[in-house]
């Protein structure tokens, strides 16, 4: 076998001279607008980037991420009024009964740990058991052999407009990662983002219509 | 001319996606292009150019008919134009039974004394060469099944170079040891030289060293010009809007993203790279 182009198939077929293709004059190169295309829209520097990561500033007090992510905003903001009232006008089942007065628990425990925001103290979530990007060692996602690893599967119930939204919210946070990430990865992480978030995930819920006890 | 199989040893390693991004970039090159669709399953080259060929008709002239020398018409008249700047040549549901169909025809060339003349893996070169296709193109890129057989043999013999994409896994990197012995059995069953315009790791994830693969790939001496990222998001937004990933970029994608015009650019240098290795 050769490294490179085998025989030529045709070889026969074209005994003297194969007709000269008069179309190989690159004509193709003028479309090729992709080199000035990526550099008309530059990202934000990383520095900045970093920032509005970290910082736990919800979108709509955020301008640049507002731009960013428009695309995803309006559609799940429609999506999200128009079933708000489907779901408190339509009768819930008893299993989300159940959950709800769970999550009433919750929501009231936890208004508190939101109110001082102060996440060193408070945090709901302790820091994510492998080294991380900051540290010296190896962040997790270079050690771990596949997306499952370490994590345990576990049930979401999640109504179609959440569900229709997912492939769009991975996708921008793909592109503001710089990078394609998995859904899996993202679904914790966004997980982790709310539970830093926990007045952002109660309002939520009293849009759906629970109600405070007293 | 340009001329190859794109070649796995496993399905599902990105065959039919990186040979249709691979055609439109040499389209965009400005070369005439020709794809030749040998996969019948659903998920083939046609189903991702939107192609409307009549594939369950077996009535209508295909591709098969003049594989087992029973055409209806001309094969050129059963070339279609994609909307991507090349042509195709259909899939068709016939090709699912394309060994029983070679071993039939075989057979009635044997029958009327014309059976020596009959190599059922060379078919597909013998009615391109009768139709002329070879002076139309400078470039024929045929998309096989993943198993070994007829279509695949076939489509080898055709074009008698392969483009190899390889799975960045300890077992995609086996097949690349293994394809030596490979190419050598293809060979011999086919009586021709066969050579690799390049191995392209694909897929390759956030996690996994690139250049590691390149590297290990190139070692064993084969042309490796690039490694293509896992983008699931560009390349599942081609399988689902029917289209080449330019395409979609342009036409899908409100705003372009740095690291898919990355992805872009690097299969716009590795067609131009297999241009170069192939001759043109
Ligand atoms: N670089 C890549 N990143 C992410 N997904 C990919 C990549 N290349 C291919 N895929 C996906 O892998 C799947 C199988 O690809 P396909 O081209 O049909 O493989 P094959 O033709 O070898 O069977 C498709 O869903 C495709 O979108
Ligand atoms: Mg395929």
């Amino acid at each position: 076998m050769k490294k490179g182009s085998g025989s030529d198939p045709f070889a026969e077929s074209e005994p003297a001279s194969e007709p000269e293709p008069d179309t190989n004059e690159n004509e193709g190169e003028d479309e090729d607008e992709t080199d000035s295309e990526t550099e008309g829209t530059h990202r934000d520097e990383p520095g900045k980037r970093d920032a509005e990561t970290n910082s736990n500033a919800r979108p709509d007090e955020d301008e640049d991420a507002e731009t960013e992510s428009a695309e995803l905003e309006t559609t799940f903001d429609e999506t999200a009024s128009t079933d708000d009232s489907k779901a408190t006008a339509s009768g819930q089942q008893s299993s989300e009964r159940e959950a709800s007065v769970e999550s009433e628990q919750n929501s009231s425990e936890t208004e508190t740990g939101a109110q001082t925001q102060s996440r060193s103290q408070n945090a709901i979530v302790d820091e994510p058991p492998q080294a991380g990007a900051a540290d010296g060692g190896v962040p997790w996602v270079y050690v771990r052999d596949n997306v499952k690893q370490d994590r345990e599967m576990v049930q979401f119930y999640l109504r179609d407009y959440m569900v229709d939204a997912e492939d769009e919210f991975v996708d921008a946070v793909s592109d503001e990662l710089g990078t394609d990430v998995s859904k899996t990865d993202v679904r914790e992480a966004a997980y982790e983002a709310a539970m830093y978030n926990v007045e952002d995930v109660v309002e939520r819920l009293e849009a759906w219509g629970f109600e405070s006890r007293d | 001319m340009l001329t190859y199989t794109t070649y796995s040893e496993a399905g599902g390693v990105g065959k039919t996606t990186v040979g249709a991004a691979l055609l439109e970039a040499h389209a965009a090159h400005g070369l005439d292009v020709l794809a030749i669709d040998m996969d019948q399953q659903n998920g083939s080259l046609t189903y991702l150019l939107d192609v409307d060929a009549p594939r369950d008709d077996s009535q209508a002239d295909n591709i098969v008919r003049h594989l087992i020398d029973r055409p209806k018409g001309s094969l050129e008249d059963l070339v279609f134009e994609t909307e991507h700047g090349f042509d195709l040549l259909p899939s068709h549901n016939m090709l699912e039974n394309l060994e029983d169909l070679l071993n039939r025809a075989q057979r009635m060339a044997d029958d009327l004394g014309e059976g020596d003349e009959f190599d059922p893996y060379d078919r597909l070169r013998q009615v391109l060469m009768d139709a002329g296709i070879p002076q139309e193109y400078d470039v024929i890129v045929i998309d096989p099944p993943a198993t070994a057989g007829p279509h695949l043999y076939n489509a080898v013999s055709a074009t008698r170079s392969l483009v190899i994409p390889v799975e960045p896994t300890g077992k995609g990197m086996q097949s690349v040891i293994g394809l030596e012995e490979l190419v050598d059995g293809l060979e011999e069953r086919l009586e021709a030289e066969i050579g690799v315009l390049s191995a392209v790791p694909n897929g390759v994830g956030r996690t996994t060293d690139q250049e590691r693969y390149l590297e290990e790939v190139r070692e064993r001496g084969y042309p490796a010009p690039v490694a293509l990222r896992e983008r699931s998001s560009l390349f599942e937004g081609c399988w689902d809007q029917q289209c080449t990933p330019a395409h979609y970029v342009e036409t899908h994608r409100s705003r372009t993203r740095d690291h898919e015009m990355e992805t872009l650019e690097k299969i716009d240098q590795l067609a131009g790279r297999i241009e170069e290795v192939g001759g043109l």
